[in-house]
């Protein structure tokens, strides 16, 4: 009875497990079965043509990234100085702890909030237009909870003796701050950064309606009225009118690509994030 | 001392221990008698604890750890397919180092293991809680608090609640892994005599580091050395015979009169 | 040494550069945060003003006609969300027992990687998935029920339990781990089988972290928008007859989330009421997933102080 309830369980589990495993092999497999024809080097250097069913993407890749640069300036000294007041700055844990639930709930609002917040101060206050800056700000504000929660958990596990070595040599804070902590704890930033570059880079709700446009953008001038072309929304729009096999197969691969570029960025934090995992919870 | 004529609990063949290519353990012959204290000594990482894991299959829980050769229980290969390894662990018990007590109380703590077993009926677990706990020599300290959190304990008590436990459970042997590195002198000395008194229903394998510790409760005692990267036994037999040879002889001059077997 | 001297007549030192702008930049935070709430409740006035409490109780949306109701979708919204929950539940659970008590150690690393990938895949393409596969399949297995098309509450509710699936796995593996390993080995040493050891040595300690894995996965489920739109339908006033009966389940829906990033946001830009209303069921969602999600969080760090107290 003993053996039978155990191995039903090994049975049960592993199943799961299996099916969880097979659901992305599936979609990765899918997604490179589909896209994998449109892919070549005109793809990434041309532009789009013939609404999508021609051309590359250049200007999508390129847009996008013109937005996850302005997230990434935006939003690091932001979670950095969220990071120092959390876990240094900050004396009284019922603050703190009201400070990490609200991180949480930032990190929780719907990414489609943001694309309203953007409207309403960006575009109908502020009269820009569709502007590749308000993009760059309402990501930066959306990456904010990740970067700043992977430095903050870098800091607290750095060992103490660093800190009180520099207080016993008669640093000041800041001084130790900016000698001790931050250069130990810089791999947190980094990794941060990459996660949230690597979630801001697939969202379209924060700009479909703030920052992007479908087609007749190549580089922003100036902030007004400046949209940019972007990987998702190019998805966004196409895949609503995906019954032309022109165009079916150009969309699979601007979606590899989204997920080539997601992918790379979520890869490059692992080991860092893995054995900073490792340490929180076997150190 | 006619050991050959008494039967052999445990028996090793031959083992190897390896852990991926690495080999940790050679050739281990031991035979360990019923009713006895059996002593496992040696230097820091020889080994021992391995070994001692080993007897139960206890490493097999730690991925990349093989096993070659044979162990018998009884006479009886405890590696083929018809034996279950948690069935085995019941029968051969263990006490770590360190003591591990469950986050519950220490009535559910005395009956972790034994409430699996089927073999008492539900009336009767409360009577084979006292007897546990009296066996381990922890009855009256906790008979009024059994609905208490075990972590309340001073870890000389968790210790003595994990052997509890582990006798709920009927073990015929039990396998101690330096059961009193952690504790204080008086819960050291308690679970030495609990030892003494154990080994008249069972027979215990004990890793010690501490060799006053194999002169006071072992019977027999091996040393576990590491030679060519691996352990291996130096030397086997009765405890008196080895601890001589172990202390060296400037010492052993000195405290030549601690060392004398009493008259 | 001019140590003491130095500091018995000096003045304690006033905020350090870095000490002002790190607060000052958590306080910008806040107030985007803050002033998040408050601009969504002031746009939103006009809709308070002629609605009132029927924005809540009413199910009819049409907004020529000037009837804002939403509870048709916080229908979609819940069941959407329910069936999502109902489904990564179970197998994210699964999924966690396995990697955290069966599978050994050596593996673990690259399993993790391959959630890890899971949970980074973008909406987009989740929704460009539902489309050219999802949808078809749930048409074929609905047909014994006469569906119209392949846009049903039941497609959206798959795709989100996809999209939880790896929180669900994460954090309930996260959860399992942080019992120690001591335990384990201590209840395997007692002759306990593994099953044994996990229902009680295990689960018992790590069931406050899987239920705030599921706070969370609930919460990223119920604000999911871009995925949700692609395969629901877009059906406003999908109230069904009987709360219960799950034939709406084969019909097609409108979700908060859904609705918000549909066209009518454009639409709505130039008409005062009909603005305000959008921006009003922004308002909504976001109490409602911050709730939950403050629910979650809050559950998490319950459960750390418990493991640390006990």
């Amino acid at each position: 009875m003993r053996r039978a309830l155990d191995r039903a369980f090994t049975f049960g589990a592993t199943t799961f497990a299996a099916l969880a495993v097979g659901v992305i092999v599936l979609i990765v497999s899918a997604l490179v079965w589909r896209g994998a024809s449109a892919i070549s080097w005109e793809f990434f250097t041309e532009q789009m043509q013939l609404v999508g069913a021609a051309g590359g993407i250049f200007y999508n890749i390129l847009g996008t990234l013109i937005l996850l640069l302005t997230a990434l300036l935006f939003s690091l000294p932001l979670a950095t100085g969220i990071a120092l007041v959390q876990s240094v700055y900050l004396r009284n844990p019922r603050t703190r702890e009201r400070l990490w639930l609200g991180l949480s709930v930032l990190n929780g609002i719907p990414s489609i909030l943001f694309g309203l917040f953007g409207l309403i101060v960006f575009v109908k206050f502020l009269g820009w237009g569709k502007s590749w800056l308000t993009g760059g700000l309402l990501l930066g504000i959306m990456m904010l909870p990740t970067v700043a929660v992977a430095l903050i958990e870098r800091i607290q596990a750095m060992p103490r003796k660093y800190v009180e070595a520099a207080k016993g040599l008669g640093l000041r804070e800041p001084q130790i701050i900016w000698s001790v902590i931050l250069p130990q704890c810089s791999g947190g930033l980094v990794t941060g950064a990459l996660l949230g570059l690597a979630r801001a880079a697939g969202e379209t709700a924060p700009i479909m309606f703030t920052a992007t446009i479908f087609a007749g953008a190549t580089l922003p001038q100036g902030i007004k009225e400046s949209p940019v072309l972007t990987l998702p929304y190019h998805i966004f729009v196409l895949a609503q009118d995906s019954f032309d096999p022109a165009v079916s197969a150009k969309v699979w691969g601007a979606a590899l690509v989204l997920l080539g570029l997601v992918m790379s960025l979520s890869l490059a934090a692992l080991p860092a994030r893995l054995r900073m995992h490792e340490e929180a919870h076997h150190g | 001392m006619a050991e050959a004529s008494k039967e052999s609990v445990l028996e090793t063949r031959d083992l190897h221990v390896y852990a991926g290519d690495r080999c940790l353990l050679r050739n281990v012959n031991l035979r360990i008698t019923a009713n006895r204290v059996f002593g496992l000594t040696g230097s820091s990482g020889a080994g021992k604890s391995t070994l001692l894991r080993s007897l139960n299959r206890l490493i097999e829980l730690d991925a990349g750890l093989r096993t070659t050769g044979d162990i018998l229980l009884h006479g009886r290969s405890i590696f083929t397919a018809d034996v279950d390894a948690d069935t085995l662990r019941a029968r051969v018990g263990i006490l770590f180092q360190q003591p591990v007590v469950f986050p519950v109380t220490i009535y559910k703590n005395v009956l972790f293991g034994a409430r699996h077993l089927d073999r008492t009926p539900r009336k009767e677990l409360p009577a084979l809680a006292e007897r546990a706990l009296r066996e381990a020599a922890l009855w009256d300290e906790v008979k009024d608090r059994l609905q208490e959190p075990a972590t309340r304990l001073s870890i000389g008590q968790q210790q003595r609640l994990c052997l509890a436990r582990t006798l709920a459970v009927d073990p015929e042997v039990i396998l101690m892994d330096e059961p009193t590195s952690a504790l204080d002198p008086k819960s050291t000395e308690a679970i030495e005599q609990l030892i003494l008194h154990l080994k008249a229903t069972r027979t215990i394998v004990l890793v010690t580091h501490n060799l006053g510790q194999a002169r006071r409760v072992a019977d027999t005692l091996a040393c576990v050395e590491v030679r060519d990267g691996a352990g291996e036994i130096e030397d086997c037999g009765p405890c008196a015979e080895i601890i001589t040879k172990a202390v060296p002889p400037t010492i052993r001059q000195e405290f030549k009169s601690g060392f004398e077997p009493a008259p | 040494m001019t140590g003491s001297g130095k500091n018995r007549h000096e003045i304690p030192a006033a905020w350090s550069w870095t000490q002002a702008s790190s607060w000052g930049f958590t306080g910008l935070a806040g107030v985007a945060l803050g002033s998040m709430v408050l601009l969504f409740l002031w746009q939103s006035l006009p809709l308070w003003q002629h609605a009132g409490f029927g924005f809540f109780t009413g199910e009819r949306w049409f907004y020529r006609q000037r009837e804002f109701g939403i509870l048709s979708m916080l229908y979609g919204t819940v069941v959407v969300s329910l069936i999502a929950l109902l489904l990564a539940a179970p197998v994210g659970i699964g999924a966690a027992l396995f990697t955290a008590e069966i599978l050994p150690t050596r593996w673990r690393t690259p399993v993790k990687i391959v959630i890890e990938l899971l949970a980074g895949i973008p909406s987009v393409i989740y929704g460009l998935l539902g489309i050219l596969f999802l949808r078809e399949w749930v048409y074929r297995a609905l047909e014994p029920f006469d569906p119209l098309s392949g846009d049903t509450l039941i497609t959206a509710g798959l795709l989100l339990a996809i999209m939880v699936l790896p929180t669900v796995m994460t954090l309930a593996d996260d959860a399992l781990k942080s019992v120690p390993a001591a335990q384990r080995r201590a209840a395997r040493g007692l002759g306990l089988t593994r099953a044994e050891t996990t229902f009680t040595v295990s689960l018992p300690q790590a069931w406050r972290g899987m239920i705030a894995a599921l706070l969370l996965a609930l919460g990223r489920a119920l604000g999911e928008g871009i995925a949700v739109f692609f395969v629901i339908g877009r059906q406003d006033n999908q109230w069904p007859a009987h709360l219960l009966s799950l034939r709406p389940l084969t019909e097609a829906g409108q979700t908060l989330t859904s609705k918000l990033v549909g066209a009518e946001i454009n639409l709505a830009y130039g008409d005062p009421l009909h603005w305000a209303a959008m921006v009003g069921l922004g308002l909504m969602l976001m109490m409602l997933v911050g709730g939950i999600t403050w629910l979650g969080a809050r559950w998490m760090r319950r459960k750390e102080h418990h493991a640390q107290g006990a």
